[in-house]
Order: C-alpha cells, then sequence, then structure tokens
C-alpha cells in the first residue's frame, strides 16, 4: 500500500495540523481541507474509470482504505486524544461529503432544491445512497437519539472499524454493533419512505 | 417521536435484532405486551432490516467516488465534439434522459438540441426499439407546442437524438423565481393544452407533464419537451418512487413519471392514458396559479397517499384572483377518478382559451365610473380651429400614439389640449382622461396620479405603477386616452410613458409640455401664436374680428366690461396691443382684463413703454416669453402694494385655495394692507387669479401655473418665502387635523371631497416639511393625513410619504408624534395586507408608546396589531392583544367608545372561535357603553353585529329584530352605510328563508345605496347575493353571470374575497353550475366577467325571475 503522499499534495502531517486548526474553531480550515478531501474524491473515480469496476473487489477496498488512510492518518497520528480526532475527523468527511453530494445534486437537477422525496428511489433500487438525503435522515435521528448519529457518522462517513468507533465513543464493540444495526434500519426506513406509525405518534401527542 | 417513547422502540428492537429471526414474533407479543402501537412500529423497523442489504455497507466515500466516475462519463462531450453531422457546442442541460447538448447541423446550417442516449438504453435492444417508434410518432406530431425531433441517430456506440433547439426557460425555473402573473400564467396553460389536444388527438400521451418539460421562448412560445418518451426514462435520482417502486422498474412499459406530477391511476394500476396527463397539467397549472403543489408532502409516500386520497385545497383560497372558470377546469383535471375528467383534452383546450381570451377582454369603462373627465371651461374656446382640427388628425392616426403639445408658458397649450381631448371623447370609448401634472413634484408620483385619476384602486403591496400596468393590460381593447398636462418638470418620468404605450396597445397619450419628451415615436405639436391681422393694412372689423388674438381680447374685455365692443375708435389699439404680445393667449388676457379701466389706446401707450422697456433687458429669453414676463411685469406693478403682498403670498397655495385659506396664509403677520375679499375679486378681474364654483358651492381661487411660478419668483425676491411657506403649512395641519376627526370620517364623502380639494395643498406642505427637516410638524400632519390615505386607498403614497419623515434625524426622538406617525404607516400597511411590515411598524409604536407611558398610543397599537392577527386567523393572539388593548382603554377611563370598539373586536373573535355565548355578553356590554354615550351611530352598528351573531346561529327571528332595530336607527340618523348594511343582512336573511322576492327589494335598495356611496366593494358583494339568489332559485346563468360581473368589480378594486368568503361563495353557486355543466358555466361566467358594470347591476336590479311579489 503507498502511503507516501505524491508530490504537490499535502502529507498526512499537513491535514492532521489542518484538522487541528480546525477542531481549535479555524473555518478556514475547513476551507482548506475540503479541496484536498475533493482530490482524493476524484482520484479514486479515475481508478474505477479505468476499469476498476465498482463493487466488492479487494482491489476496491484496497483504494478506499488507501483513501482515508492519506486524508486522516490514524494510525501513526500522535495525538494524545485519538479518540477525539477520530471523531472530529468522520464529522469532517460528513460535511465535506454531504456538501459535494449537494452540489452534484444541484448541478444535475438544475438547481432544483434537494427534496427527500428524491432520495427513496436510489436507495430502494440498492443503486447509489444520497449522501443529501441520508444526512437530513441522521439530522431526524440525531433529536431522537444522537449516539446512533455518531456511530454511523464514524463508520460510515469516517471509515472507522466497529472497535475504532467503540474506542472513541468509549462503549464496548458490541454496543457499536446492535447500535449500527438498529441506526441501519432506522434509516434506510426513513429513506424509502416509510412513515412512522402515526398512531404512536397521536399517543405521545395526548 | 419523543425521545423517550423512541427508547422503548430501540431497546425492544435491538433486543429482537439480538434474536434469530424465528424467535422474534415471540418475543415482540410478550415485549410489547399489547402495546399495539409499539409493536407495530418495531415491525415495521424489523421488515427495513433485511432490505436495507448492502445500505451502507460501503464507507461513504467509495459511494461518492463512484458518483463522479459515473458523472465523469457523462460529460465526456466536449465542445468541438463531433457527433454524426452535427457539431457539439456545449452542453445544455441534463435530465432524465441523459446529456443534451447544443449542437450544429453541418448540413443544414442550424442549431439543434442534441440528447444523448444513457449507455444502459443501448444495449437493451427491444427497449430501444420502441422507443424510436414513440420518438418517431411525437416527431410526426408538428405543433407549434411541441418541441420537433428531427432525428434519431448513432454514432458508434452513441445513441442520439437530434430536436429543435428552444432558448428560453422552462416553466420550473419561472416558479422558482416566484408566481407567475395571472396572465401570464393563463397564456402558458391555454399552449400548453393546445399542444396536448393535438398530441391526445393523435393517441400519444406525454405520461410524464411536470413543469421542467415546460419550456417558454423568448417571445412566449410554449413548447412542450419529451413527448412519449418518459416511459423509457432509465431511473435516476430524479424520479422518485418508494420501496413498491422498486418493482415498477423492473417492469418493462410501467411509467416512472415524476412522483409529484403523477396521477392516481399512474401511481396504482399503471395504466395511464391521455387523462393522466389533464391531471398532471391541473397540477402543474395549480402550481403556477398559487406558487404551492397540492400534494407535495415530506415524504414520497405521503405524498403519493396525498395524490391518491386528498382534495387539493381550493385554488380561491391561495390566490382569489384566478377566475373562477379557470378553477373549475383545473378542479375537473384534478379529478381522481379518470372518468371525471375531461372526455377530451380538445374540450379542455377550448375552455382554456375561452378564459384566456375574455380575461383579457375586461375593457377599462368597468374601472370607471367616469369615462372622461376633460376639465369643462369657463370661458368659450376662441380661434385655433386648424391647429385642433389638425391635433385631432394626429392623434386619431393609427401610427401615433404620442403626440407632444408644445409651447412657452401661456401659449395655451393646456387649453389647446383640453379641447382636442373633449373633441376626441367618442373616439376613444375606454375613456379619455385628464391628469393635471403640476402640482405633482416628484417623477416617481405620475404613476401614482394616474391611478387616482382613473379611479383605479390600489391593490396589496403592489406599487401604484404595477397596478396601472396591470389595468392597462388587463383591461384594453377600448382606446384609451390620457392627457398629461405640464408634464415638463417631470420629464425624468418619461420612459414611465414609453413603458406604459409599449404595454397597452389601445392607448395614446396626449402630452403638453413646454418641452419635447424626447420619446421614439414622439409627435411634436408645436403650438402658434393666435393669428393676428396685419396692423399695416388694417382690415375691416368684420374681418378684423375673425382673428383669433382679436377676438379672445374681444370676449375676454367684454367679461370684465360687458358693454365693450370692437369699433372703429378701439379696432386700431385692439390690433395693436394684440400684435404687441405677439397673439399670446394668456397675455392678452391679461391686458384685456385691464378694459375695465383703460381704454385699448390708453392700455396700448402704456403697455408699449413697457415692452420697449423690457426689450432692453435680459435677450437670452426668446422673444415671446421676454413679451409674456413684460405683460405679467406690467400686470403685476398695476397692482397695489397690498394686492402686489397677496398676489406674492398666494403662490404658496398649490391647486388653489378657498378664502379662508388665503386668508389664514397671506395674512399670517396681521401685515396685509389690503380686504381679502377686495384683493382676490381685483385679481380674479385682472385674469391673475380665476375663481372657480365647487358643486358645494364654494369658491375656490386658482392661479394658472404660469402666473403661479411668476408669483413665486416675486415671493422668493421679497424674503417672505419662508415665512409664507411655514404659515401654509400651519394652515394645512391646522386644517388637517381639525378636518380629520372620527365624526368627519364616519360621515364620508362630504370629509373625503373637502380633504381631496385641499389635497395638493398637503402635498406641498408635507414636502416643504420635509425639505426643511421640520419633524415636529411633519410627523403630525402625517399622521393627520393617515385617514385620508386609508379613506382614499392612496396607501403606498402614504406609506411613502410617512417613511421619509420617520428617517429625518429629528424625527428619531421617542415622542408621541412619531407613535402617532409610526401607528399610521403600520396600520397602511395592514391595509395592503403587507402583514410583516405592519407588525413590525406596530411593534415600534406600541413600544415608544409604552416607554412615554402613552396609553392611548399602546391600547390603538395593541388593537391594530389584534386586527392584522384577526386577518391572519390568529385568533389567540387577535384574543390576547385585544384584551390588552380592552384594559387600557378601560383603565385610561376617558374614552368610552374606545371601550366598546375594542369589546365589539373581542366579540368579533369569540364569533370566530365559535364562543356564542361569550360573543353575546361582549356585545351586550358594548352595546350598553354606546347606549350611555347616547352614540345612536354605534348603538346601530352594536345591534347590527348582534344580528350576525344571532344569524350565525341560526335564530332568525332574533336577528331579524335586531337588523331592524339597527335599521330604524339608522334611518332616523340618515346614515346611507348603515342604512345599505343592514339592508343587505336582512336581505341575506330572506335568502336564507328562501323568500327571494323580499330578499331581492332589500337586495335593490341596498345596492342602489351603494352605488350613490360610490362603494364599490359593497357594489360587488349585492352582486354576488344576487348570484346566489339566483342560484337558488335555479336560475343557473344569471346566477353565474353576476357571479362573473362581480369577481371582474373586485378583480378591478383589488379586494378579493377571503378565502372562507370565496369557499362559501362557491357552495353557494355550486348548484347553478351543477346545474349548466361546466363548459356553459365557464361561458356564462365569462360574460359577465367582460359585462361593462352598469349592465351588471342593471341585470342585478332588473331583472327577477316572475315570482309573486313580496
Amino acid at each position: 500500500m503507498e502511503r507516501v503522499a505524491q508530490s504537490g499534495k499535502p502529507a498526512a502531517s499537513d491535514i492532521s495540523v489542518l484538522l487541528r486548526a480546525w477542531t481549535g474553531g479555524d473555518q478556514g480550515a475547513l476551507e482548506r481541507l475540503t479541496p484536498i478531501v475533493y482530490e482524493e474524491l476524484h482520484r479514486l473515480a479515475r481508478r474505477y474509470m479505468q476499469g476498476e469496476r465498482p463493487g466488492h473487489s479487494l482491489q476496491t477496498t484496497a483504494l478506499v482504505n488507501e483513501a482515508y488512510t492519506r486524508l486522516v492518518d490514524y494510525k501513526r497520528m500522535q495525538w494524545q486524544d485519538r479518540a477525539h480526532f477520530f471523531a472530529v475527523s468522520a464529522q469532517l468527511m460528513r460535511r465535506i461529503l454531504v456538501e459535494h453530494a449537494r452540489r452534484r445534486n444541484l448541478k444535475r437537477g438544475g438547481g432544483v432544491q434537494h427534496l427527500p422525496l428524491d432520495a427513496a428511489a436510489a436507495v430502494a433500487g440498492g443503486g447509489e445512497t444520497d449522501l443529501v438525503a441520508l444526512d437530513d435522515a441522521m439530522n431526524t435521528l440525531a433529536r431522537i437519539d444522537p449516539r446512533k448519529v455518531k456511530v454511523v457518522e464514524m463508520r460510515f462517513f469516517g471509515g472507522l472499524s466497529v472497535e475504532e468507533t467503540a474506542e472513541v465513543l468509549k462503549v464496548l464493540a458490541v454496543t457499536v454493533k446492535r447500535e449500527w444495526k438498529a441506526a441501519r434500519s432506522w434509516l434506510y426506513r426513513e429513506l424509502s419512505g416509510a412513515t412512522t406509525d402515526p398512531q404512536l405518534t397521536d399517543s405521545q401527542q395526548t | 417521536m419523543h425521545p423517550e417513547r423512541w427508547k422503548q422502540v430501540d431497546e425492544v428492537l435491538q433486543s429482537a435484532q439480538d434474536r434469530a429471526p424465528d424467535e422474534r414474533d415471540a418475543f415482540l407479543r410478550s415485549a410489547c405486551a399489547g402495546d399495539e402501537s409499539l409493536e407495530r412500529e418495531v415491525r415495521s423497523l424489523l421488515a427495513a432490516d433485511p432490505e436495507a442489504g448492502q445500505f451502507l455497507d460501503r464507507p461513504a466515500i467509495e459511494l461518492a467516488a463512484q458518483s463522479v466516475a459515473r458523472d465523469g462519463r457523462g460529460d465526456s462531450l466536449a465542445s468541438g465534439a463531433k457527433l454524426g453531422p452535427y457539431d457539439i457546442v456545449g452542453p445544455l442541460a441534463a435530465g432524465g434522459m441523459g446529456e443534451v447538448y447544443r449542437a450544429r447541423d453541418t448540413r443544414l446550417e442550424r442549431s439543434v438540441a442534441i440528447k444523448i442516449l444513457p449507455q444502459a438504453f443501448s444495449a437493451d435492444t427491444d427497449r430501444l426499439r420502441r422507443f424510436e417508434q414513440e420518438a418517431r410518432l411525437a416527431s410526426a406530431l408538428n405543433h407549434p407546442n411541441i418541441v420537433t425531433i428531427y432525428e434519431l441517430g448513432q454514432d458508434g456506440s452513441t445513441r442520439y437524438i437530434a430536436m429543435e433547439l428552444i432558448e428560453g426557460k422552462t416553466v420550473r425555473e419561472l416558479l422558482l423565481e416566484g408566481l407567475l402573473p395571472i396572465r401570464r400564467a393563463i397564456e402558458i396553460a391555454a399552449q400548453v393544452a393546445e399542444g396536448l389536444a393535438k398530441a391526445h388527438e393523435a393517441g400519444i400521451a406525454h405520461r410524464d407533464l411536470k413543469p421542467g418539460n415546460l419550456m417558454i421562448t423568448g417571445d412566449g412560445l410554449v413548447k412542450i419537451l419529451d413527448f412519449g418518451l418518459a416511459k423509457f426514462a432509465p431511473p435516476t435520482t430524479e424520479l422518485s418512487a418508494t420501496r413498491n417502486l422498486t418493482a415498477w422498474q423492473t417492469q418493462p412499459g410501467v411509467v416512472l413519471g415524476t412522483l409529484q406530477y403523477m396521477s392516481p391511476e399512474q401511481a396504482t394500476t399503471g395504466q395511464p392514458d391521455f387523462r393522466s396527463d389533464q391531471f398532471s397539467f391541473g397540477l402543474v397549472l395549480y402550481e403556477m396559479l398559487t406558487g404551492k403543489h397540492p400534494f407535495k408532502r415530506e415524504t414520497a409516500v405521503e405524498t403519493m397517499v396525498a395524490i391518491l386520497r386528498e382534495q387539493a385545497e381550493p385554488i380561491g383560497a391561495l390566490n382569489p384572483h384566478v377566475p373562477a372558470p379557470l378553477c373549475w377546469a383545473i378542479e375537473r383535471c384534478l379529478a381522481k377518478d379518470p372518468d371525471k375528467r375531461y372526455v377530451s383534452t380538445r374540450e379542455l383546450a377550448r375552455e382554456i382559451a375561452a378564459v384566456r381570451d375574455r380575461f383579457s377582454e375586461k375593457p377599462v369603462q368597468q374601472v370607471e365610473s367616469r369615462p372622461a373627465n376633460m376639465p369643462a371651461q369657463r370661458t368659450p374656446f376662441v380661434g385655433r380651429e386648424k391647429e385642433v382640427a389638425s391635433a385631432k388628425a394626429l392623434l386619431l392616426r393609427e401610427d401615433v400614439r404620442l403626440v407632444t403639445v408644445t409651447g412657452p408658458g401661456g401659449i395655451g397649450k393646456t387649453r389647446l389640449a383640453v379641447e382636442v381631448g373633449s373633441g376626441l371623447v367618442e373616439q376613444f370609448p375606454g375613456g379619455a382622461h385628464f391628469v393635471p401634472l403640476s402640482p405633482v413634484n416628484d417623477p416617481g408620483l405620475i404613476a401614482s396620479v394616474i391611478v387616482q385619476t382613473l379611479g383605479i384602486r390600489e391593490a396589496g403591496s403592489q406599487s401604484p405603477l404595477e397596478i396601472l400596468k396591470k389595468n392597462l393590460q388587463d383591461s384594453l381593447r377600448a382606446p384609451m386616452l390620457l392627457l398629461l398636462d405640464n408634464f415638463e418638470h417631470l420629464i425624468q418620468a418619461a420612459p414611465t410613458v414609453a413603458e406604459l404605450l409599449a404595454l397597452a396597445p389601445h392607448l395614446k397619450i396626449l402630452v403638453t409640455s413646454r418641452a419635447a419628451l424626447h420619446l421614439y415615436g414622439e409627435h411634436e405639436f408645436p403650438v402658434p401664436p393666435l393669428a393676428l391681422p396685419d396692423t399695416r393694412s388694417m382690415p375691416s372689423l368684420q374681418v378684423l374680428s375673425h382673428y383669433s388674438a382679436v377676438a379672445l381680447f374681444v370676449q375676454r374685455a367684454a367679461a370684465a366690461r360687458p358693454d365693450f365692443e370692437l369699433n372703429r375708435e378701439n379696432a386700431r389699439a385692439v390690433a395693436e396691443i394684440c400684435a404687441r404680445l405677439d397673439g399670446l393667449p394668456l397675455a392678452i388676457e391679461l391686458a384685456a382684463a385691464r378694459v375695465k379701466v383703460l381704454s385699448p389706446a390708453s392700455l396700448l401707450t402704456r403697455l408699449t413703454s413697457r415692452l420697449q422697456l423690457l426689450t432692453g433687458g435680459s435677450r437670452d429669453l426668446p422673444q415671446r416669453q421676454q413679451t409674456l414676463r413684460a405683460t405679467m411685469d406690467w400686470s403685476y406693478d398695476l397692482l397695489s402694494a397690498g394686492e402686489q403682498k397677496l398676489f406674492r403670498r398666494l403662490s404658496v397655495f398649490v391647486g388653489g385655495c378657498n378664502l379662508e385659506g388665503a386668508e389664514a396664509v397671506c395674512d399670517a403677520p396681521g401685515d396685509l394692507d389690503v380686504d381679502l375679499l377686495d384683493g382676490t375679486a381685483s385679481m380674479v378681474d385682472k385674469s391673475l387669479l380665476q375663481q372657480v364654483e365647487l358643486s358645494n358651492g364654494e369658491s375656490r381661487f386658482v392661479m394658472l401655473e404660469t402666473i403661479r411660478e411668476y408669483a413665486l419668483e416675486k415671493l422668493e425676491a421679497s424674503g417672505e418665502q419662508a415665512l409664507t411657506k411655514r404659515a401654509h403649512a400651519a394652515y394645512c395641519l391646522v386644517l388637517a387635523e381639525e378636518e380629520a376627526t372620527e365624526q368627519n370620517v364616519a360621515l364620508g364623502p362630504e370629509w373625503l371631497e373637502r380633504f381631496t380639494y385641499e389635497y395638493d395643498n398637503f402635498r406641498a406642505a408635507l414636502e416643504w416639511l420635509t425639505e426643511t427637516g421640520d419633524a415636529a410638524w411633519g410627523l403630525r400632519l402625517g399622521a393627520a393625513l393617515f385617514r385620508f390615505w386609508e379613506a382614499r386607498e392612496s396607501l403606498s403614497e402614504g406609506r411613502d410619504r410617512l417613511d421619509k419623515l420617520l428617517k429625518l434625524p429629528a424625527a428619531a426622538a421617542p415622542t408621541k408624534a412619531r407613535v402617532r406617525a409610526v401607528f399610521a404607516a403600520g396600520v397602511l400597511a395592514s391595509g395592503q395586507v403587507d402583514y410583516g411590515p405592519s407588525d413590525g411598524l406596530l411593534s415600534e409604536s406600541l413600544d415608544i408608546a409604552r416607554q412615554l407611558d402613552d396609553k392611548q398610543g399602546a391600547a390603538v397599537s395593541l388593537n391594530a396589531l389584534g386586527v392584522n392577527a384577526r386577518n391572519r386567523s390568529d385568533l389567540a393572539v387577535a384574543h390576547a392583544l385585544f384584551e390588552e388593548s380592552l384594559l387600557l382603554f378601560r383603565e385610561l377611563g376617558r374614552d368610552q367608545k374606545a371601550v366598546a370598539r375594542s369589546l365589539s373586536n373581542l366579540a368579533s373573535v369569540a364569533k370566530l372561535q365559535g364562543d356564542f355565548a361569550r360573543a353575546h355578553s361582549l356585545h351586550a356590554e358594548c352595546l350598553a357603553i354606546f347606549r350611555g354615550l347616547g352614540d345612536r351611530t354605534g348603538v346601530g352598528w352594536s345591534l347590527n353585529s348582534q344580528g350576525d351573531l344571532a344569524r350565525e346561529q341560526g335564530e332568525s327571528a332574533a336577528a331579524q329584530t335586531l337588523y331592524e332595530q339597527a335599521l330604524a336607527i339608522f334611518r332616523e340618523l340618515g346614515d346611507r352605510w348603515g342604512i345599505a348594511g343592514t339592508l343587505t343582512d336582512l336581505g341575506n336573511l330572506a335568502r336564507e328563508q328562501r323568500n327571494f322576492p323580499l330578499a331581492h327589494s332589500l337586495y335593490r335598495e341596498s345596492l342602489r345605496l351603494f352605488m350613490t356611496l360610490e362603494h364599490k366593494r359593497g357594489i360587488a358583494r349585492l352582486l354576488e347575493y344576487v348570484a346566489c339568489s339566483a342560484a337558488a332559485q335555479s336560475d343557473a346563468e344569471r346566477s353565474l353571470r353576476l357571479a362573473g360581473a362581480a369577481a371582474a368589480l373586485r378583480q378591478n378594486i383589488g379586494t378579493p374575497l377571503t378565502p372562507a368568503e370565496q369557499s362559501k361563495l362557491e357552495a353557494m353557486l355550486d348548484p347553478a353550475r351543477q346545474a349548466l355543466g361546466n363548459t356553459a358555466s365557464a361561458t356564462v361566467w365569462l360574460e359577465g366577467w367582460v359585462m361593462p358594470l352598469d349592465e351588471a347591476i342593471q341585470d342585478a336590479l332588473m331583472r327577477e325571475i316572475a315570482s309573486p311579489s313580496g
């Protein structure tokens, strides 16, 4: 696995600095980080287009791992609060990737505002997940169960393993697994457009 | 869901997920222990679990990269690329059917649009074949409203469609920009319906009609895109679906339209025919007219359920300006059952076309109670027959739209133009309107003045210019003439004139101005001096008296001295005077007025010396202007010192004054050494002042604009200007504050009339106070004028002027004056239904009033805020605000009437809330107060409101008694508003009891009263009630015709019905609609819509189906 940053690209350590600046409240750091993530995204995309079919080949997994490693080299991180760093980078990936998806939707839809309605087909069809709709759904879920959202953020956006996630949240790995499963069911149902049992909602109101 | 409840759900869910699938059932039953909704929720989540499959299995960055990769393939065509015979110029858009490019057809040298079909498409040969077949069918349609497909092509593995290139905007883009004007929406709808009808006749349905598929070209042509192609579109994220749709995608031939615009049958059976397009068309039209999609919900499932089951909110409730037949057509399109829609789309297209044609046909007379208002002239018009005839001919030429009568001051432009206008009234059935602009200083106000002249009511928060444009646009079929008098100082507003002309093809404008407007297409008509005799060869008396200049002199001289006549002795002198005065009418008039004391011979000597004196003077002025000035100087010098003082001071009046005003302003310092009556009479004699008799018998003194300017110069030179203008402002302030009392406002027209005469003075005073930064007086005057603005519906102008005053640095301090002015601005905004800013202003006035411990100010602000809340149907808030206001009024204790009114307001909220008992007791208290005060009007209205309440509760007998009591009081007081209103209520009561003859006779009396009061809202209401009555008597045609006429009137005066009233009316008219059927209903309604108001009123008054008299 290639771990050395290519020339002209920021080294992992630069990214760590930027990440730290971002957690310190420097909004400019986010702006500088975004193109780095985009570049990685496009590099991945180019590899796919060169004939590596997207799917579940080992090759792809390796590519993705590599991408994450390039972006956030957790293992080498000499940070005193590794857990905190994981949390931050997952949050960051969520923001950047959702923003990216939002822009793409904009481009494709000719300036049409995103509607949660549009996400469902993709989910149900097993095709691409609309990250914007997912983000909306996660925001809804956060209102009743913020921990599940953290788990999804780290696993899905941050690319963290179950163990790493458990470390960040300071819970057992088995809890992460259960939470992950329940969260996935909830989000899937939300995105496929089904609703909460209205009676359940009603009973809460009375 | 509440987090607590979710915790429960989550716990059970996770435990279930830990278990093997076959154990879950039993577990759930025991874990949920009969909590059905809990069990249902967990089960639905569990059901989602296996389906989730690979959901979120791959990290986000991989998904993102894959999308980028997919997109990357899409825009592979760079500009310059070649595709068959086409050169790609650049990308246009991306849609459900693939990427679209602008390209050049190298064979035919034309621009085309190229749509690249997705790769997946080309692989499926069967699908491709069917697609090509459908595309060919669609391309054969050949209709201006359908995009033409040129060919289906292939280059290597890439397949594409070449089609007509359309440049413009989609309806979707238009919708994002905001609500479409109704006319525009109707025009678009009519064209779409045409295109659809044509396609449906050819057996082709669109199946994916939506705003994004409708394109509007630059010249307004509508094109329907992607005809018949929808069913071949591959699923993309733009196409929406539920889980159920997963199955659909795999089934061939099943339409996957954009969910929001699907018909119910598309969403269920998947067997849509052309009537499915009617449904989608109805949805698009609904959205264009209301800015709202009727069935769009948070989620796809909810949206589908809404499409299948819910009824769309009535269009009238969202946009009351949509003509009823259009609402009906949309309603029919949106029928859930396809059999209830149109049997043929041609029929639909015909109905929409009828609405379009009729809607724009509304003639202006309908707005106008006085189609021509050319000012009557106090003296006969002398001479210039030739000029008048040629100006008329010029104006009537088909290619001439704008004629500007030019010439120096005093040459007689206005007089000539009025003569021309008055002579052409017949040729302009749309009206010939005289718009005096000399009192207007601000070029921005010109539209406002025209709107007022035309009698159009300001509506909503639209600017007067928008309203004017809308009216001219909507209403013009009949030719109309505007005479804009004295334009020279508003030259900056010339573009407005051009804009109006461009907008309304049947409008012509006649302008008088010292200089031309320099607009494209303007025809200048310079006014020559009056015809003069050659004094070297004196013609005979007979011939001499035919020269216009001489004839004018003789006429004016005879007015000054009845025994004056042209004779051999004075003929030469008269001819000489006219010649010396260059044939300038104003100068000749001023000179002739002196015949009273001077013979023409001595007049000539004096004038000549004066004119000679001046010819050595300012050379830069043109000869005629010098002559006029000299004549005015001469005339001025002949006045006594006291008269001179009076003359120059009178110049501060704009639009004239009465004696009282002249005295208050001109003798403010008490130094006027001349008796006012004598002074003004003398000046009238000398033609420096004109005396006008008003309809109420009062005399007003007005200066011709040219003379006023001269007098103003003299005033400036005398150093008295500031003092006099201040006196003028003081006079206006006192007058406005005294006149704008509640009693006067309640009395109505007389007060309004008085205010209208003085309005130009008020404007001038306000402007002067604003200019000099006098906030104290300015705010007071603004607050005093508020009732006038409100009553005259000059809402924008009032807000504008108050806004300027409130921004004065000296106005910033929190004073009572500021409270009143801010309050006034808030109420005016509320009148424009501009509640946001209104609430802001009223909250400010409330705050300051509280700071100042100004309870009165706080109480009225609270009340006004309450009215806003009530009008927004925010009843709880309204209730609280009225309560608080009432409390303050009670505390104040001095204004019992205000207490009574607050009680009445509270009662109205209680009634709306359905709390009749409380409404009753509030009304009773209110009535007791009015009785105690001896306020008969208050008692009358209170009884009337109680009658309404009783009627609402179905207690007809009680209502009858209460109304009759109220009516008796109003009759006793001679209160016509009260009488008309109560008669209407009694009529409604009779109608509800099916006593139609009685109802009609009550309506007639009330309608006649509203006509004398010129209360258009009242007239509209009566037309509606008679329409309801007719509907109940199965006179369907008359019912709908009157409803159409009422709607047209409402449209013109800008007071639509509230949503609640609208739906009530619709329900009442329903039997008529049922009886006639949709198409005939629309026809009859539109007949009423274009009916002149007078005819509609006659219809309502006269014709009642034969029934025993009652």
